[in-house]
């Protein structure tokens, strides 16, 4: 193809991946590296999409929740407790928390209509991250590392030169988003609780005629959302080497561009939309070296101008029905 | 001695709206009664008075306990169920989820699977597509799953609401042979909010006129059949 320069770069100044004499390593890596990050992303965009499946709203604070999950659990680990205890630990208060914020914050405003409940939730997202500031202070702490990160903690899938490896911070997001998956369906297709949520997302007055608790089911929704935004924040945190009050800002643009890419109705749109959204911004500037590493986020918002424009009800979600 | 269900003086409002003011009627022990009344006469706030789903005054004492200010999950534990207008299936859900989450405040495993298949056997299109998603059922096969799954919570009285709306006329009159068997078969007493008067008078010991909030009107099936502002005004007579 011809090399002419496009908006100032020069195509020949750095090569594709798809260019002839790349290895094959260099393009797994590409791969891997993008369903690692699109992981985290599905994670978030789980959190999103469990809230939004529950109540309808587009809980902005997510990732802010997921952020001082993270720091939480710092603070735990830093009391002494082992670093899974402090996030299994983080992950109930922060449940518990959610669920109070939807009973006495969320709830009663909901009345008031959708302007007053988005109001909230940005409300919301402005104390989370304030709160995260003011509590932990806003120096970078040391990032929270639930597997293990030496240079030598990966596995050689591919031997060469380069080889291509894994490491266990990638596998062990994998395994988690995997884990997550299992103990999501467990919950919602094998437990009385879980019917209780699938009825009262279905049709919420015949839920209450079948005497469940409707309220207390909208709170273990937001409650529920906890779990994956909770992973979502420590392994942002290792994967990123990053723990701040600032660390999520990002991971929820890409988190709530996998819930939209997915549609924002089912766990599986959005670990296709999460992986999507981490590929994407991984291989395209890997193809085409002029769009630059650094512009991941423009690749979302690309990514979610389109989806919005040809299908706003997303890759899995269904077209809004209007219920009789 | 009082009725089954006693309603005296019963009204309700949506938020500054009145809609009811002050209705009476009473269900005896096995009885189907129908309530009839013109579009906006108050009929389904009535049964959703019952329910608590409406913010409601007045009385109304179902087995000598005062419904009136419960929540809705206790009248329901106390033994009424409601089969909602436009059905109210889990659309979402498998016809089997939608039974079961009818038996969610019930206890014991066994019992409740004997029930299920009670029901399957009552209603064996719904055995058949005990997997598929409610939503795909015919309105007359969704019909008889919202009986179904009101019928799992044992109630001891079933409000129903238009249960033949939108239905065509064979399955409607399939559905009052349901309803008439399973208050034969069950002693499940029945208050029954109907457009199609006709069939509803037939199955029905009684019956309610509604106007404008108020009761205007009882008497028994066979004295609304043959009153002449009924036959009129519901009977297209």
């Amino acid at each position: 193809m011809s090399a002419k320069p496009i908006w100032g770069y020069d195509m020949t100044t750095s090569t594709s991946i798809l260019a002839a004499g790349s290895d094959p390593a260099s393009i797994l890596t590409t791969v891997s590296t993008g369903l690692s990050n699109g992981a985290l992303y599905a994670l978030l965009a789980i959190a999103l999409v469990t809230v939004f499946r529950t109540t309808g709203h587009l809980n902005f604070a997510q990732g802010e929740f997921a952020m001082l999950s993270a720091l939480l659990s710092f603070s735990l680990i830093a009391a002494g407790l082992p670093i899974w205890v402090a996030i299994i630990a983080s992950m109930v208060i922060s449940a518990v928390a959610s669920a109070a914020i939807q009973y006495f914050i969320m709830r009663p405003l909901e009345k008031r209509g959708h302007a007053a409940a988005l109001i909230a939730v940005l409300g919301l997202f402005l104390f989370a991250n304030a709160f995260g500031g003011v509590v932990w202070g806003i120096d970078n702490k040391t990032p929270l590392a639930p597997f293990p990160d030496s240079v030598d903690d990966r596995i050689t899938v591919l031997d060469g030169t380069p080889p291509f490896t894994l490491s266990y911070i990638t596998i062990g997001i994998w395994l988690t988003l995997a884990a997550l998956l299992v103990f999501l369906w467990l919950l919602l297709s094998k437990t009385k609780l879980g019917l209780a949520y699938r009825a009262v997302i279905s049709n919420r007055s015949s839920a209450a005629l079948a005497g469940i608790p409707v309220a207390a089911t909208f709170a273990l929704g937001w409650a529920l959302a906890a779990v994956p935004g909770t992973l979502a924040g420590v392994m942002t945190s290792q994967a990123a080497s990053a723990l701040s009050f600032t660390m999520m800002a990002n991971v929820l643009i890409y988190g709530f561009t996998a819930a939209c890419v997915g549609g924002f109705d089912s766990f599986g749109g959005a670990v296709v939309g999460g992986l999507l959204v981490g590929l994407v911004e991984s291989v395209v500037p890997s193809i085409f070296p002029a769009i630059g590493a650094q512009s991941g986020l423009a690749l979302a918002l690309v990514m979610l101008l389109v989806v919005l424009t040809v299908r706003p009800q997303g890759l899995f979600g269904r077209k809004e029905v209007a219920r009789v | 001695m009082s009725s089954f269900l006693e309603v005296r003086g019963l009204s309700a409002r949506y938020g500054q709206l009145p809609v009811l003011h002050g209705v009476d009627l009473s269900v005896e022990h096995g009885e189907i009664v129908v309530l009839l009344g013109a579009n906006g006469a108050g009929k389904t706030t009535t049964l959703r008075a019952l329910c608590s789903l409406v913010s409601t005054s007045g009385s109304a004492i179902f087995d000598g306990t005062e419904l009136i200010g419960k929540s809705t999950r206790s009248i329901v534990r106390r033994g009424v169920a409601m089969v909602p207008q436009g059905r109210g299936t889990f659309k979402d859900l498998t016809v089997l989820d939608n039974l079961y989450a009818g038996a969610y405040l019930r206890k014991g495993r066994a019992e409740i699977s004997a029930d299920i298949a009670m029901w399957f056997e009552r209603f064996p299109r719904l055995a058949e597509r005990r997997e598929q998603k409610s939503g795909t059922l015919s309105g007359g096969e969704q019909q008889m799953l919202a009986v179904a799954r009101a019928m799992m919570s044992r109630p001891r009285l079933l409000l129903l609401d238009e249960p033949s709306l939108g239905l065509a006329p064979l399955v409607v009159q399939e559905l009052f042979n349901l309803l008439s068997t399973i208050n034969k078969d069950l002693n499940t007493s029945m208050l029954v909010v109907e457009q199609s008067a006709e069939l509803a008078l037939a199955i029905a010991d009684r019956g309610y006129v509604l106007e404008a909030g108020h009761t205007v009107l009882s008497g028994s099936a066979t004295e609304l059949q043959s009153h002449d502002g009924v036959r009129q005004a519901y009977l297209g007579l």
